[in-house]
């Protein structure tokens, strides 16, 4: 009766956790390069308030959603690994039973 | 050794007619006593076979009753080869009423249980990685009986039970879901050349038994009654698993575990009438040998068990992102009762409490179902087992594997029941 039961998706959970977090940070790098574009051209002088407004709502809107997801799947991909409590103390399950 | 003197044996065993099996020349006689054949079949009602033994059923009769021929020929085939001394009226053949047919052998299913774990493709390494196929497990209770028979013809006959021993056959393996496979792996489970089935067991057995011997009758211990409390089944029916964990199933893993233990004589639990129906069946006077039977005193059992399980448990104690610790358990009151004194010679109450991890992830309500079938099962082995083990051995850490605390048992009283356990033994 000592038998394994199989590790249902637990490889595949964890490589598409670790892989959207990866794609996630290549995100926020991403946003964070725009964010100095938006920077650069804010200390140049040369823009429209109209322009530069709306294209910073967005960026920070952007930003807000991509650190948020980012937040909740470390969250998730470190709960992930956190280990069980030891099987063999059945004491409380036993004193229920009594 | 106290001889006993019973009508009502715990069999209802379905005779397999074989005639041909047996050789003319096998009808020898041994001084006054020959060894008979005395059929092979199933330890539940008629009208239970279908719901209880479905599976064993369904693979014997598969074919035109294939698996049955098969079944009979492995049996008489081993008891041939392994008893030491002269068979006669094999199966099918009628036993003269005239004639003392000395010892009988003779095998009944008691408890079975199929389950199968579905694998979804890419689970499992290698060949299996298909997902065509499932772990599949079987485990297949039985007892083998061996009656002594005397049966003067002017007075009261006596039938003495030699020997009464339950056995386990368990096999797992890779299963496709079509029914001939199922069919060839309960087959397997039965007689397989392996160490692991049923006629492995009655070989065994087999060898052991002389017709000298015979005359010595071991005490026998019987379940004679077995609670599970509605709680209890409340909760083993939201699992859907209160058509596996029934009286018998209990019954069973009690009387195979005190053989592993002690070797001791272990009546089944349900009580059918093989004696006054099925055994007199195969005499060619009937009615005569009937009211034999019908004389005779019907209570072979020395000791009783009841026992009474009281809760079950079973929740997640833990989880994570991935996975799930599942906590199993139950609590059983087991009784051991002096048949003759009715007095109670041993009580404990036995708890087993495992945590197993399970992978989360949706899945098929019965992949649920089976691994807690599985590890329901390990539980209630593993306590049982243990418990008999420990009282064998005055092992108190196997005890406590049981549940039994140092504070819930004296040593006297772990004494008395080794004692009593111990006189079951066959040739004690």
């Amino acid at each position: 009766m000592q038998t394994q039961t199989p590790k249902y998706m637990e490889s595949e959970k964890k490589e598409a956790l670790a892989t959207a977090l990866r794609e996630r940070i290549v995100l926020v790098n991403d946003i964070q390069i725009m964010q100095m574009g938006l920077l650069d051209a804010t200390f140049s002088g040369n823009y429209s308030y109209v322009d530069i407004g709306a294209k910073g709502r967005i960026l920070n809107s952007l930003t807000r959603s991509a650190c948020l997801v980012a937040f909740a799947e470390r969250r998730a991909a470190r709960a992930s690994e956190v280990k069980l409590p030891n099987p063999n103390d059945t004491s409380e399950e036993e004193s229920l039973l009594r | 050794m106290k001889r006993r003197q019973f009508v009502a044996l715990p069999v209802g065993l379905v005779l397999v007619p074989l005639g041909s099996l047996i050789s003319p020349n096998s009808h020898a006689r041994l001084g006054d006593r020959a060894v008979v054949w005395g059929g092979s079949g199933f330890n539940v009602p008629n009208d239970e076979i279908e719901l209880r033994l479905e599976r064993v059923n369904r693979s014997l009769e598969a074919d035109g009753h294939a698996g049955w021929k098969l079944w009979i020929d492995s049996l008489f085939a081993n008891l041939k080869k392994g008893f030491n001394g002269v068979i006669t009226n094999g199966p099918g053949m009628k036993i003269e009423y005239e004639s003392d047919p000395g010892l009988i052998f003779s095998l009944g299913f008691d408890y079975e249980n199929f389950l199968r774990i579905d694998i979804l493709p890419g689970e499992l390494p290698g060949n299996d990685g298909d997902g065509e196929r499932d772990i599949s497990f079987y485990y297949l209770f039985s007892s083998i009986r061996v009656y002594s028979v005397m049966i003067p013809r002017q007075s009261r006959g006596r039938i003495n039970l030699v020997y009464s021993q339950p056995v386990k056959a368990f096999n797992r393996t890779m299963l496709d879901t079509g029914e001939n496979s199922e069919n060839d792996f309960i087959l397997e489970t039965l007689m397989a050349d392996a160490d692991f089935t049923t006629l492995s067991k009655f070989k065994t057995l087999v060898g052991r038994i002389s017709v000298d011997e015979s005359f010595f009758e071991p005490r026998h211990l019987r379940v004679r009654s077995a609670r599970i409390s509605p709680e209890v089944l409340s909760t083993l029916a939201s699992l859907k698993l209160n058509q596996e964990f029934n009286a018998n199933f209990f019954a069973s893993i009690i009387g195979v575990s005190a053989n592993q233990s002690f070797e001791a004589s272990v009546l089944p639990f349900v009580l059918t009438d093989y004696l006054s129906s099925t055994f007199r069946s195969r005499f060619d006077k009937e009615p005569e040998i009937g009211a034999i039977f019908k004389d005779m005193d019907d209570d072979v059992a020395s000791y009783y068990v009841d026992f009474s399980v009281n809760k079950v448990l079973r929740k997640i104690s833990a989880e994570n992102a991935s996975k799930q610790q599942i906590a199993r358990g139950l609590a059983m009151d087991i009784t051991f009762i002096n048949s003759a004194e009715k007095s109670v010679v041993f009580k404990t109450t036995l708890v087993r409490v495992e945590k197993r991890e399970q992978v989360k992830g949706p899945r098929e309500e019965s992949w649920y179902r089976s691994n807690d079938s599985l590890y329901f099962y390990y539980v209630i082995e593993k306590m049982i087992g243990d418990f008999f083990e420990g009282v064998k051995m005055s092992d108190m850490n196997l005890l406590k594997n049981a549940g039994v605390r140092p504070q819930d048992v004296t040593q006297s009283d772990l004494e008395r029941l080794k004692s009593l356990l111990e006189s079951c033994r066959y040739g004690a």
